[in-house]
C-alpha cells in the first residue's frame, strides 16, 4: 500500500476545511481535504436559508466548492480518518477506505453535532409527532413540507444549552438569532399563526441581529416570552400542551400550540481516534481547547495538529470562515518554521 | 466480703457507665411516641422470645455477618460471644466458690486475684478449662481486628471505617484489656500453681525471663484500670452499640418504628451502628470521592459527635444499599432524612393545587407523577396498552396532578410534604377509584406507605402482568436480549421484584446482572442526592449501566420513569421503560389496529 504524502491533512469538509483548504493552497501548501460524507458543505447543507438576512445557505457552500474546484484541490469524499499516529514530527493518518496518508500537518475542521433532544423526554421529542427540531424545520422549509395551517406554533431556545439537567452548560450562541429568523420564516408562511418565542435570555450579539429581532416583533408580530419549558403533554384534542415557568412573572403557564420547534444546542463532533502520544485537550464543554484563546485560538495542545471552525466550540458561519482562514495562516507559519 | 483497692477503677467505670446508659435509654424511649401496632397477649410474650434469640443471634453470634464473610463473622462473634461466656462463666464459677449469697460484681472479674485456690470449687477442672478457652477465643478475635485495620480485603471487604475521636481511646483500651487479662491470668497461675492450657503454659514461659511474682499485682491493677477507662469511653465511642443494639432489637419486637421526624427509636438507631464498615463497599458515592464522607458508617459518626458535614448529609442517594447490607438493622435512610428534617426550618406553606376529583365510576385510575411527566413516552405507552386491553382507566393527573410529596420528603421537608400529602388524598379519595396504578416507583411507595388509602395500589408492572395473565393483552415475543434494572425503590423500597420480570418475559429474553434485586444499583438520579451536581450524577449512571449490562444486551428496560430519564443521558444501548417495551410489542386485533393508525394519525392534522 502507498502511502499518500501531503504537508497538511484538513478533516471536515464543511465550511470551516472548505475555506481552510483555499487559503493553505493559495499559500502554496500541498492539502488534501476529507470529508466523511458524499458531499461538501458540513452542516450548513441542512439549512435552507442563513441568518440574518435570509440568504440560501446553498449559495456560501457553493461559493466555497467553487473555489476548491478552481484550485484543483484533493477532496476524499466518504471518507473518514478512523487513527492517527505520531511519526517523527509527522502524523500518519489512517482513513476506512484503507487510505494510509502522511502529514505535516493536521487540520481538525470536524465541527460540531446537534443535541438530540430524545434524551430530554419531557420535551416530547421522538413521542408527539408535532414536536420537531430546528434542523428538521429547515428541511421542511426547504421543500416546503411542514403540513397545513397550525394556529400556534412555539420556538423554544436552548434545548441542550445551558441546561444543567442535561449536563450541558455553555451556550450555542446561535440558536436565538436562528429562533428570531425561523420564526419570522413560520410568519411567513402562516400568517395567521401565532408564533411564539420561549427564550432564556435573548443574544443578539452580532451586526443585524438585534435589527433581525426589531423586525420580528414590530413587522411580523412574533411573541417573545421570557420562560422556561418545564414539559410537555397532549389534551384530549392532541394539542401540545406547553407547561412553562414565566421567569419575567415568576408564574407557571400553560400555553397550547399546534407545533413545537426544539432550537438544539451545538455539541462537539466526534475527534478521530489519536495514538496515546498524542494529546488534544478539551475544555468543558467537550469541544478542543485552544493553546490560547485570544492569541492562539487555532493551535491545540499538540504541536502540529490545529483546530478550526466549530472544532473549537459554536460559532455563526461568518466567525468560522474567518476562524478557518486564520488557522491556515498558523499552519502555514508552523511550516515554515519546520 | 472480698476488696481491693486494686477494683476501684473497674468499679467506678462500670458505675459510671450504667448511670449513662440508662439515663440515656429512659430519654430516648420517653421520645417515642407509641407503636401504631403493638403485639399484644400471647404475642407480647412472643416478641420478648423472638427478641431474645435475636440478640443471641446477631449481637453475640453475629449470625448476618458471618454470612457476609466468614472471617469477619468470626472476628465479631469471637469477641462478643468469648467476652460474653467470660462473664456468664466467671459469674457462675464465683458462685460456685463464695459462700456469699450476693457478690459485688467486680468479684468473679477478678475472681483468680481473690481466690486463687479453687481446687475445692465443685467442676473446678471444666471451668479453668473454659475461662481459658473464651479467653484464647477472644485474644484470636482481637489480633484479627488488629490485622484489619491493614488487611480489610481478606475480610470481604475494600474500605473499612477509620477510627476516629473517643472511638481510638475506647479501642485502645478494648484492644489492652485482654493481654492485660491473659499477663494476670498467666501470671497468677504461675505463682499458684493453677490455670489451665492457656493460663499455665503462658505463666510457665513468662516465668523464664519476669519477675512474675512482682509483676502479678500491677497486672491485675493495669487490668482493672483499662476496664475503667473503656466503660467510660464506652457510650462515647462506636461500642456504645454493644448495650444498645440489644435494646433496640427489644424495641423493635414491641413494634417501634423508626421515622423520618426524628425520635427516641431513631437514637437508638444512631448508637447502635458499631461501624463495623460492612455498608462502606455498597455507597455509590465511593466512585465519587475516594474519602467517602457519606455513607452511613462515616456519616454516623458526624452526626453523632455534631460534626458539620453538608455534603454528607444531603449527596447520599437513600438508595438504602447500605440499609439492605447493614447486620444490625439501622434504618439509615430514615437517619439521614431525620437529619435533613431537623436542619430545615418547616414553614407553614399555602398551596394553589387542582380542586378534588369528581366522583366517577372507574374502578382503576392512573397516577403518572411528576417524574411521569418528564417521560411522556411511558405515559403514552399506558395509554396505548389501557386501550389495548380496553380498560377505562381515569387518569388522575393527566392535565393537573399533585405531587406524592416524596421529593418533599426526602429534602427534609415533611411537614411541607405532609400537607401536600392530605390534599392529594383528597383529590384521589373522591374520584372513588377503587385500584389506582402508578407508573413511578417513588409515588407508589408514598402511597402505600405515607397515605392510609383504603384502595388497592399498584405499580404498573404489577398492572401489566395482571393484564397479561388475565389474558387482555397479547404481547408477541422478540429474541431481543435485554437486561432489567430494579428502581431502588421499587426494588429496595417495596420488594417488588418478580412482576417486572415476568411481565419482561413475555415479550424478550431476560439476562440478569449480579447485582440484581436487593444488591441493584441505583441510577444516580435519585430526588435525594441534593447537593450532587448533573455530571456526577451521570457519572454514577454510566457506572451503574455498565455493570448491569453486557455487549449481548440490546436493551435496558426499567420500571422508575426516573431511572430511564438519567440512564438515557448516558447510555449506549437503547433505555426503554416496561411499559413501552409492551406497548410496542402488543398483538392488536385488526379493528383495533384501524383505531390505533387513526389515533398517529390525528396528530399531524392542525386542523
Ligand atoms: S450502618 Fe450498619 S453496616 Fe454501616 S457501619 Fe453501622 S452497623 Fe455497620
Ligand atoms: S443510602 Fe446509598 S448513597 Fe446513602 S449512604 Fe447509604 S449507600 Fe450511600
Amino acid at each position: 500500500m502507498t502511502t499518500l504524502k501531503y504537508q497538511t491533512v484538513i478533516i471536515g469538509g464543511g465550511v470551516a476545511g472548505m475555506a481552510a483548504a483555499t487559503e493553505l493552497h493559495k499559500s502554496g501548501s500541498k492539502v488534501v481535504l476529507i470529508e466523511g460524507n458524499k458531499k461538501l458543505g458540513g452542516q450548513v447543507n441542512n439549512w435552507y436559508k442563513v441568518f440574518p438576512n435570509f440568504r440560501p445557505a446553498s449559495e456560501i457552500v457553493n461559493s466555497l466548492s467553487t473555489n476548491l474546484l478552481k484550485d484543483k484541490i484533493p477532496v476524499l469524499l466518504e471518507t473518514s480518518i478512523t487513527h492517527i499516529e505520531s511519526n517523527s514530527g509527522n502524523y500518519i493518518l489512517k482513513s476506512n477506505q484503507g487510505q494510509v496518508i502522511e502529514a505535516e500537518t493536521v487540520l481538525l475542521a470536524t465541527g460540531f453535532n446537534t443535541f438530540d433532544p430524545s434524551g430530554k423526554e419531557e420535551y416530547g421529542y421522538g413521542i408527539y409527532p408535532n414536536v420537531l427540531t430546528s434542523v428538521e424545520l429547515e428541511q421542511r422549509l426547504k421543500t416546503n413540507t411542514n403540513g397545513i395551517s397550525p394556529k400556534r406554533i412555539a420556538l423554544v431556545h436552548c434545548v441542550g444549552s445551558r441546561d444543567e439537567k442535561v449536563n450541558r452548560l455553555h451556550c450555542s450562541k446561535v440558536c436565538c438569532v436562528s429562533a428570531v429568523k425561523q420564526a419570522i420564516e413560520l410568519k411567513e408562511f402562516y400568517p395567521n399563526a401565532e408564533i411564539i418565542c420561549l427564550y432564556m435570555d435573548l443574544r443578539m450579539y452580532d451586526n443585524g441581529f438585534e435589527e433581525l429581532y426589531r423586525d420580528a416583533q414590530l413587522q411580523h408580530n412574533i411573541k417573545f416570552i421570557r420562560g422556561r419549558l418545564s414539559e410537555c403533554a397532549l389534551n384530549i384534542e392532541k394539542d401540545l400542551v406547553l407547561k412553562i415557568q414565566d421567569t419575567l412573572a415568576g408564574l407557571p403557564m400553560k400555553l397550547t400550540v399546534d407545533q413545537l420547534i426544539l432550537m438544539v444546542g451545538k455539541e462537539a463532533h466526534q475527534l478521530p481516534q489519536f495514538d496515546e502520544s498524542i494529546i488534544i485537550e478539551k475544555a468543558s464543554h467537550g469541544f478542543i481547547k485552544p493553546a490560547d484563546s485570544h492569541l492562539n485560538p487555532n493551535t491545540t495542545s499538540q504541536p502540529g495538529i490545529f483546530c478550526c471552525g466549530t472544532t473549537s466550540g459554536p460559532k455563526t458561519i461568518q466567525e468560522t470562515i474567518s476562524d478557518a482562514r486564520s488557522a491556515s495562516l498558523a499552519v502555514c507559519d508552523y511550516l515554515n518554521k519546520k | 466480703m472480698a476488696f481491693d483497692p486494686l477494683v476501684i477503677p473497674f468499679s467506678l467505670g462500670l458505675i459510671f457507665l450504667l448511670i449513662v446508659v440508662f439515663y440515656k435509654y429512659y430519654t430516648w424511649i420517653r421520645q417515642m411516641p407509641k407503636p401504631k401496632n403493638p403485639p399484644k397477649g400471647l404475642n407480647r410474650i412472643k416478641a420478648y422470645f423472638d427478641a431474645s434469640i435475636e440478640v443471641i443471634m446477631e449481637s453475640l453470634l453475629h449470625r448476618k455477618i458471618f454470612k457476609q464473610n466468614k472471617l469477619l463473622g468470626y472476628m465479631h462473634m469471637s469477641i462478643a460471644f468469648g467476652w460474653f461466656m467470660l462473664i456468664v462463666v466467671g459469674n457462675l464459677e464465683a458462685k460456685m466458690t463464695s459462700t456469699n449469697a450476693i457478690n459485688p460484681p467486680y468479684f468473679p472479674i477478678f475472681l483468680n486475684f481473690f481466690a486463687p485456690d479453687r481446687s475445692l470449687t465443685p467442676g473446678h477442672g471444666i471451668f479453668s478449662f473454659t475461662m481459658d478457652l473464651f479467653l484464647a477465643m477472644v485474644l484470636s478475635g482481637l489480633l484479627l481486628a488488629f490485622i484489619k485495620r491493614s488487611k480489610s480485603r481478606l475480610f470481604g471487604m475494600r474500605r473499612t471505617s477509620k477510627m476516629r475521636g473517643m472511638d481510638k481511646i475506647a479501642l485502645y483500651s478494648l484492644w489492652l484489656i485482654f493481654p492485660l487479662r491473659l499477663f494476670a491470668e498467666s501470671f497468677n497461675a504461675y505463682n499458684h500453681n493453677s490455670g489451665n492450657f492457656l493460663s499455665a503454659n503462658c505463666g510457665d514461659f513468662f516465668a523464664t525471663f519476669l519477675p512474675v511474682a512482682q509483676l502479678e499485682y500491677s497486672m491485675w491493677v493495669l487490668y482493672s484500670l483499662s476496664l475503667g477507662v473503656f466503660f467510660v469511653a464506652l457510650p462515647w465511642s462506636r461500642y456504645s452499640h454493644i448495650p444498645t443494639e440489644v435494646v433496640l432489637i427489644f424495641i423493635r419486637h414491641l413494634g417501634y418504628r423508626s421515622c423520618v421526624k426524628p425520635t427516641g427509636y431513631n437514637m437508638f438507631d444512631l448508637y447502635s451502628c458499631s461501624r463495623c464498615g460492612i455498608c462502606i463497599d455498597q455507597c455509590q458515592i465511593n466512585i465519587l470521592s475516594e474519602t467517602n464522607k457519606t455513607v452511613t458508617a462515616h456519616y454516623i459518626y458526624d452526626m453523632r459527635v455534631g460534626n458539620k458535614n453538608d455534603f454528607g448529609l444531603y449527596s447520599c442517594l437513600a438508595c438504602g444499599r447500605c440499609e439492605e447490607a447493614c447486620p444490625v438493622g439501622i434504618k439509615t435512610v430514615d437517619l439521614r432524612i431525620g437529619k435533613r428534617y431537623s436542619e430545615t426550618p418547616q414553614t407553614v406553606v399555602k398551596y394553589n393545587v387542582p380542586k378534588p376529583l369528581k366522583p366517577t365510576a372507574h374502578n382503576v385510575g392512573y397516577f403518572s407523577g411528576c417524574m411521569g411527566k418528564l417521560t411522556p413516552s411511558v405515559i403514552e405507552s399506558m395509554h396505548t396498552i389501557f386501550r389495548a386491553a380496553n380498560e377505562n382507566v381515569l387518569h388522575i393527573d393527566k392535565e393537573d396532578g399533585i405531587c406524592c410529596g416524596r421529593p418533599l420528603i426526602l429534602s427534609g421537608r415533611v411537614d411541607q410534604a405532609a400537607q401536600l400529602i392530605q390534599l392529594n388524598k383528597d383529590r384521589i379519595v373522591a374520584s372513588g377509584i377503587k385500584t389506582l396504578v402508578t407508573s413511578c416507583p417513588i409515588c407508589l411507595k408514598t402511597f402505600k406507605e405515607d397515605y392510609d388509602l383504603n384502595i388497592e395500589v399498584i405499580h404498573h408492572s404489577e398492572y401489566i402482568e395482571q393484564l397479561l395473565e388475565t389474558r387482555k393483552i397479547k404481547t408477541k415475543f422478540t429474541n431481543q436480549n435485554v437486561a432489567y434494572h430494579d428502581p431502588c425503590e421499587l426494588g429496595r423500597g417495596l420488594k417488588i421484584y418478580d412482576a417486572p420480570r415476568n411481565v419482561i418475559r413475555n415479550v424478550a429474553i431476560l439476562s440478569e446482572n449480579p447485582n440484581k434485586n436487593e444488591r441493584e444499583l441505583c441510577c444516580g438520579g435519585s430526588l435525594a442526592g441534593i447537593a450532587l451536581s448533573q455530571e456526577q450524577k451521570q457519572t454514577l449512571a454510566s457506572d451503574a449501566i455498565h455493570q448491569i449490562i453486557d455487549n449481548e444486551t440490546k436493551a435496558l428496560i426499567t420500571s422508575c420513569p426516573l431511572c430511564k430519564k438519567s440512564f438515557t443521558q448516558t447510555s449506549v444501548i437503547k433505555v426503554m421503560d416496561i411499559a413501552e417495551i409492551i406497548s410496542q410489542n402488543l398483538i392488536l386485533p385488526a379493528e383495533h389496529k384501524v383505531k390505533e393508525k387513526q389515533h398517529v394519525q390525528e396528530f399531524v392534522n392542525y386542523n
